[in-house]
């Protein structure tokens, strides 16, 4: 039974155009579901490692935790913050202490249903306020991320690989591959729009790409070679995109945003059956130095939005369980306020985990107000101990190899 | 009748060697390979005629020749129709404008240079929202660029595109905003490591006052935090010329100007001792960026195997350069959506970083993008035909593929993807979506995507 589930699939990704619409797809997928149902809580748990997927959605720019965690019930977040305190009739009450900003109230929803996890004051133990400093030791996990080539997701996928040509990981997306995704044995692609993703030829494509591969396999030095390793990659990915692109429109409507439509290829990419363990989107726009009231209340909106359709729409095709959302920027913002209606650079922030496997609740008290470092708020958790968790929980890898360093992880999974 | 492909010399021991000028004699080729080396660097590439002047001239002669030529009159035709664009404010059409700038100046170096700095000084279009500010600072680049660069950073820095852009446009010495102080420190001179926080929050002192408005830019004197301030252990009450050449001056913006010339223009990853002795070569000449280059592209380094075929070429590189080289016709429109797909939105840059480059312009979606490209360029199959007529005609051989590869790789391609793109053409004996492919398919050899 299995067999015949994972060939419905298997013809859909790879061989020939099959092109299945979506409930054709909903129907192989939960045949192959069905035949995972196992034990006497009846309730699936896939080995860690298979078949689970990670995505990762990072808030670009230095998302303002305080505003997004609101510390409601502090006096001295509202006296810091006399034009951008969010008041404590608006935002959505956690556990008394810690509340939603009213524009993600779309997360409530997960959070009601035990599915959302919240850690605070995440960060660094010296805090750098250079976004490509920090967001550099986000990526890379390195406290001293000068010099390093990899990122701590690239690490992940050297250990996972390669299958059927397509990398493990894949960032969705416009602009940079980010660093969290450079491999050494690897190449973790990036794709903007899945129309976006094809070659043209004026002869038949599949001979033209065959004569070009012959080209790419051919011994070129130095540069060459490494353009001769890109461009190769990028036609097999090509090839199987062109075969599996999924059709009918989501039930959930995302954002009609560049962050919505990302969202919805990532969808039809998993929902094609493409083997990836790991993707990476962005959304940016957080670096609120200025006129951050509507900005901030629009860019939360969006994601809370986006991340919910994509939840929605994943729980269609069965995925529920094989999802783990993480949230994070590259560090919060100063507790006060500046003269522009906006915030500058600051520390240590929450992040969010949004999965069936999340030990749901808000972990960690709210900051320390009292007692801020050099006007920030100060580190309790360092971000390791997040990926530990994330590395060794969900994906079954080692975290001490690809961190470099030994860290307990965080009891989030 | 392949031309002689003697191999490059290594790069010398000592990095002043490296700077020496190259000279070509016994162990020193000067052939067809270098003269495209050197005007796909300091240029687009160059047509026949142009490798030929460059051979003739000799490695010192032909880099004088391009980095001190005069600005090319025949664009201020192209310059005039600029403030129609403008007023339209349309960014799509400002970056048309300097597409077709770059598609037809006689002067490249100016271009690539002001690339360099657009790239340096990273500002964006959505965030600044005035075509006619993204514009100054380009002409600033174009007017300025090759002289002493703290000149060109005092002018950008006090332009309306920069002050908007990292929002010092409304700082207040009430409570100052770090944005523009934190990148000036970080990213346009002196580069991690040379200066602290508390130099950030001087810094930001020194900046306040400035207001941009709708006509342009205006320095407010009761904003300005008038006191004394402390930057890199110097007091005084600076403002933003002051600061910008208490930057300028520091050594460490020496080194980081030099890395990112030679990571631009010459190789990546430098070592630091020729980092260290092209920021001398800098220093000497007051940081004129032009005369600098200069230097280089006449140097033992730059015609050194390191140098060779070592850097990727950006969108604009290869966009360009294949209009360039195969003549063809493609409006301004198209050219900018090719640019968009291909990671470099001219005027609107990933961040205040500007564009990584090197492996960032491969990953998958730009490498196909790539590929469309080449198809479109090759498209019209009339002017496929007689590109290859011209090439077999050159050589005097019946088929002109081999001709193709000599004239848009110099013949830089390994011995079985040629013989594979010979055979590929014999096979086909002729017929246009053939001739079409191969054409496309040398523009998408892995060499051809090397500067």
């Amino acid at each position: 039974m299995i067999d015949v589930a994972r060939a419905g699939l298997g013809a859909a990704w790879g061989e020939g155009s099959v092109a299945l619409d979506r409930r054709s797809f909903l129907a192989a997928s939960a045949a192959a579901s069905s035949a995972w149902l196992l034990g006497a809580t009846g309730h699936w748990r896939p080995r860690p490692g298979a078949d689970r997927v990670l995505l990762v959605v990072q808030l670009t720019g230095g998302n303002d935790g305080l505003n997004t965690i609101v510390p409601f019930e502090d006096d001295r977040y509202h006296r810091a913050r006399p034009r951008l305190r969010i008041p404590k009739g608006s935002a959505l009450s956690l556990d008394g202490r810690l509340g939603l900003h009213p524009s993600l109230a779309g997360l409530r929803a997960a959070w009601d249903a035990g599915e959302l996890a919240v850690v605070t004051n995440v960060g660094v133990a010296r805090p750098d306020r250079s976004h490509f400093r920090s967001m550099a030791i986000w990526h890379t996990g390195r406290t001293n991320p000068d010099g390093e080539l990899y990122g701590w997701l690239g690490r992940a996928s050297d250990v996972l690989g390669v299958k059927e040509g397509v990398a493990s990981a894949i960032h969705v997306g416009r602009g940079e591959p980010p660093l969290a995704l450079a491999a050494r044995s690897v190449v973790n692609p990036s794709i903007d729009g899945l129309d976006r993703m094809r070659m043209r030829s004026p002869v038949d494509p599949r001979e033209h790409l065959r004569r070009l591969r012959e080209i790419y396999l051919d011994d070129h030095a130095g540069t060459a070679g490494v353009v001769a390793s890109e461009a190769e990659a990028a036609l097999a990915l090509a090839s199987r995109i062109d075969a599996s692109a999924a059709k009918g429109a989501p039930r959930v409507a995302y954002p009609a945003t560049a962050f919505g439509r990302q969202l919805r290829d990532v969808e039809t990419l998993l929902g094609a059956g493409a083997p990836l363990r790991i993707v990476y989107v962005e959304l940016d726009g957080f670096d609120t130095h200025a006129a951050q009231p509507e900005i901030h209340a629009a860019l939360l909106r969006e994601l809370a939005d986006g991340l919910t359709a994509f939840r929605a729409n994943a729980d269609d095709l069965g995925w529920r369980d094989r999802l783990l959302l993480f949230v994070f920027s590259e560090f919060g913002r100063r507790v006060r306020e500046n003269a522009s209606g906006g915030t500058d650079h600051g520390a240590a922030a929450p992040v969010l985990l949004l999965g069936t496997a999340v030990k749901a609740g808000v972990h960690g008290g709210p900051p320390d107000l009292e007692n801020l470092d050099d006007g920030d708020v100060s580190m309790r958790v360092d971000f390791r101990r997040i990926y530990a968790a994330i590395l060794e929980s969900w994906l079954g890898l080692e975290a001490t190899p690809i961190l470099g360093e030994q860290y307990e992880p965080f009891p989030v999974l | 009748m392949a031309p002689a492909s003697m191999s490059w010399p290594r790069v010398p021991r000592s990095a002043r060697e490296a700077f020496e000028p190259y000279v070509p004699g016994a162990g020193c080729p000067w052939e067809l390979g270098h003269a495209g080396h050197l005007l796909r660097r300091a240029g687009f590439g160059g047509t026949r005629e142009e490798l030929d002047t460059v051979l003739a001239l000799g490695p010192e002669a032909a880099s004088r020749a391009l980095t001190e030529a005069e600005p090319d009159a025949r664009l201020e035709e192209l310059d005039d129709a600029l403030s129609l664009v403008l007023d339209g404010g349309d960014p799509r059409r400002l970056r048309a404008w300097w597409i077709l700038r770059m598609i037809r100046t006689r002067d490249p170096f100016r271009e690539k240079l002001a690339l360099f700095l657009h790239g340096h000084f990273a500002t964006a279009h959505r965030k600044v929202r005035s075509a006619r500010w993204m514009a100054e600072q380009v002409r600033t680049y174009l007017d300025q660029g090759k002289g002493p660069f703290g000149a060109t950073a005092a002018r950008v820095v006090k332009g309306p595109a920069m002050l908007v852009y990292l929002d010092a446009a409304s700082s207040h010495r009430r409570r100052p905003n770090e944005n523009l102080a934190r990148e000036l420190f970080e990213l346009f001179t002196v580069g991690r490591g040379d200066y602290s926080e508390a130099d950030v929050k001087e810094a930001a002192r020194a900046l306040t006052g400035w207001r941009v408005e709708a006509d342009g830019v205006r320095f407010e004197p009761s904003a300005f935090d008038d006191g004394a301030k402390v930057v890199f252990g110097v007091k005084g009450n600076f403002g933003v010329d002051e600061l910008v050449a208490l930057c300028v001056g520091r050594p460490a913006c020496a080194l980081l100007l030099a890395r990112k010339l030679l990571c631009a223009f010459a190789l990546p990853d430098p070592p630091p001792p020729l980092v260290d002795a092209f920021a001398r070569i800098l220093r000497e000449r007051g940081l004129a960026l032009g005369e600098a280059l200069g230097v280089l592209f006449a140097s033992r380094l730059f015609y050194s195997q390191a140098c060779r075929r070592a850097l990727v070429k950006s969108p604009v590189e290869y966009v360009i350069g294949t209009v360039r080289a195969l003549e063809v016709s493609l409006t301004g429109e198209a050219l900018v959506a090719a640019l968009d797909e291909m990671g470099q939105s001219l005027f609107d840059p990933p961040s205040v970083k500007g564009w990584e480059g090197g492996r960032a312009w491969l990953q998958a979606a730009a490498w196909l993008a790539r590929a469309r490209f080449a198809f479109e360029a090759t498209r019209d199959a009339d002017r496929v035909r007689r590109y290859l007529e011209v090439q077999a005609k050159r050589r005097g051989e019946a088929d002109g593929t081999e001709g193709a590869v000599e004239a848009l790789l110099d013949g830089d391609l390994p011995d079985r993807s040629r013989a594979h793109l010979r055979s590929w053409a014999e096979a086909a004996g002729g017929g246009a979506e053939v001739e079409r492919a191969i054409v496309q398919s040398i523009l998408l050899t892995p060499e051809f995507h090397c500067n």
